[in-house]
């Protein structure tokens, strides 16, 4: 069978109400259909769920603590997110901002980079639904581009959304909002940025060529005790360099090629690209389907001054 | 005063200041040593969350203070001198969204809203969050309320660049022009 080379991550937030206790039906769902999912409850949601079954079949802790210093940042970045059994007080807190626990960090986080969130209440429709406030922050939160899943009148009383309705959602708003880049633009994209940093690493010019626009509009700073200096450079300067970066620059077996793809359109896209001589951002366009860098502004590592 | 001090000469101002849980805060005992060289007798008010951030024992000798992190019960008696200044530092995204929301289940929060509610003592707040939550729609419309409000935030992204390490020395040199 095919694996995908790299799966969709999903991160499922699950809040204290009803449908917490069968969410592992959610997952399996969403595994099936291709993503990986990292189950994050709030405090109040863990006695609802039958944390064993579920760390075994989602292959990762269940935690709903806040990060602990030393333990920062150990998930890695999610292509979408989904409040599952979404209660009136998760929401309204996400609502004004209130990171008071692991979900809503991750929320409020996720939010601020832009993230596709897609939000399944749970409230009564004959109490806090009626709630001036849950109104207010379901609105607030459209507005930001979130989407709510809630229909009372169809999912009466509390919104109990059927699981394979909130997954089919979740993948329509997962393709307008991220695959609206196609899922092979993305790995063209990467790929290109691999040309580049794997193409000076090997001193392979033909890597540079495909991958690098000829009016290449590049320049970055050595940051440097004495004062920084800048450095201007043309595409034909930078084939010169990639001839002899290997020679001059003996690298490490493990010389670091991280790349982030901050956001791809259909036709431009950016970039972030950390290298042996420090960090890239990069501008790529789509010229007759092929992607290609046509802007570079770059520095050396933050912090390493030589 | 009603406390006793490891200096001789009792500092004549007292300034609270407010920790919340980001790593700036296992730095705290370098302002507060630079603060009380200033002159401040400082008194130290953790949220829970930055407790895990910070050494209570070495920061209830070094400020001479009970270290505050929850509500006392009706009837006991302040451990804490009243304050004459305060500052928040570091400040979370979710304690001044919190502030700027009016909801005071923290004692940091709780004591905030109180002086913003009488009007005194000055608050002086900087923050210090990861840009992802700096762009969260309602952290900017929070720090403006808050502004109107009279708190002094000491932001700016362009000059103090994510995470907004600003150095302490500024941080006490805002406190002398409250």
């Amino acid at each position: 069978m095919n694996k995908p080379a790299k799966q969709r991550v999903l991160y499922v937030i699950v809040c204290a109400a009803g449908p917490a206790s069968h969410v592992q039906d959610f997952v399996t769902l969403a595994q099936a259909s291709g993503w990986d999912v990292y189950l994050i409850p709030t405090p109040n949601a863990v006695p609802f769920l039958d944390v064993p079954l579920l760390t075994e079949l989602t292959g990762y802790p269940i935690r709903s603590e806040a990060r602990s210093p030393e333990h920062a940042g150990t998930t890695p970045p999610c292509d979408a997110l989904v409040i599952v059994a979404g209660t009136f007080n998760t929401l309204n807190k996400f609502a004004l901002g209130i990171a008071d626990n692991r979900a809503l960090t991750i929320l409020c986080e996720n939010l601020g980079r832009g993230r596709p969130i897609l939000v399944v209440p749970c409230v009564n429709q004959q109490h806090l639904a009626r709630h001036p406030a849950f109104f207010k922050s379901l609105a607030t939160l459209r507005e930001w581009g979130v989407s709510v899943l809630y229909d009372l009148e169809k999912y009466p009383p509390r919104n109990e959304v059927p699981w394979p309705v909130v997954l089919e959602e979740l993948e329509r708003i997962t393709n307008d909002v991220m695959n609206t880049p196609q899922q092979n633009d993305r790995e063209a994209v990467r790929q290109a940025a691999l040309d580049y940093v794997e193409g000076v690493y090997e001193g392979d010019i033909s890597r540079i060529q495909r991958s690098v626009h000829p009016e290449l509009a590049k320049r970055g700073f050595f940051i440097k005790q004495e004062g920084n200096t800048e450095s201007i450079m043309t595409f034909a300067e930078l084939i010169e360099l990639t001839r002899t970066y290997k020679q001059e620059n003996p690298l490490p077996h493990n010389a670091p090629k991280e790349i982030v793809l901050f956001e791809i359109l259909d036709h431009i896209a950016s970039i972030k690209i950390t290298a042996i001589w420090g960090i890239d951002y990069m501008h790529l366009a789509k010229y007759n389907d092929k992607w290609v860098i046509v802007h570079v502004l770059w520095q050396t590592h933050p912090g390493e001054v030589s | 005063m009603n406390t006793d001090h490891k200096n001789e000469s009792t500092p004549s101002r007292v300034l609270y200041a407010i920790v919340c849980a980001a790593p700036l805060a296992q730095h705290i005992h370098e302002f507060i040593i630079q603060a009380q060289s200033a002159n401040w007798d400082v008194c130290l008010i953790a949220t829970p969350q930055a407790t895990r951030f910070i050494d209570i024992p070495a920061l209830t000798s070094l400020t001479g203070h009970t270290v505050r992190t929850d509500y006392k019960m009706p009837g006991e008696a302040d451990p804490l001198p009243k304050a004459d200044a305060i500052v928040v530092v570091p400040a979370t995204f979710n304690t001044l969204n919190k502030l700027a929301a009016g909801i005071g289940d923290t004692l940091a929060v709780s004591i905030l809203c109180e002086c913003l509610g009488r009007g005194s003592p000055p608050i002086v707040a900087v923050p210090y969050l990861k840009p992802d939550l700096a762009h969260h729609p309602a952290f900017f419309k929070n720090l403006v309320l808050l502004k109107e409000w009279g708190v002094r935030i000491v932001y700016d992204p362009e000059a103090y660049p994510s995470p907004n390490i600003i150095s302490w020395k500024a941080i006490l040199d805002m406190l002398e022009f409250l």
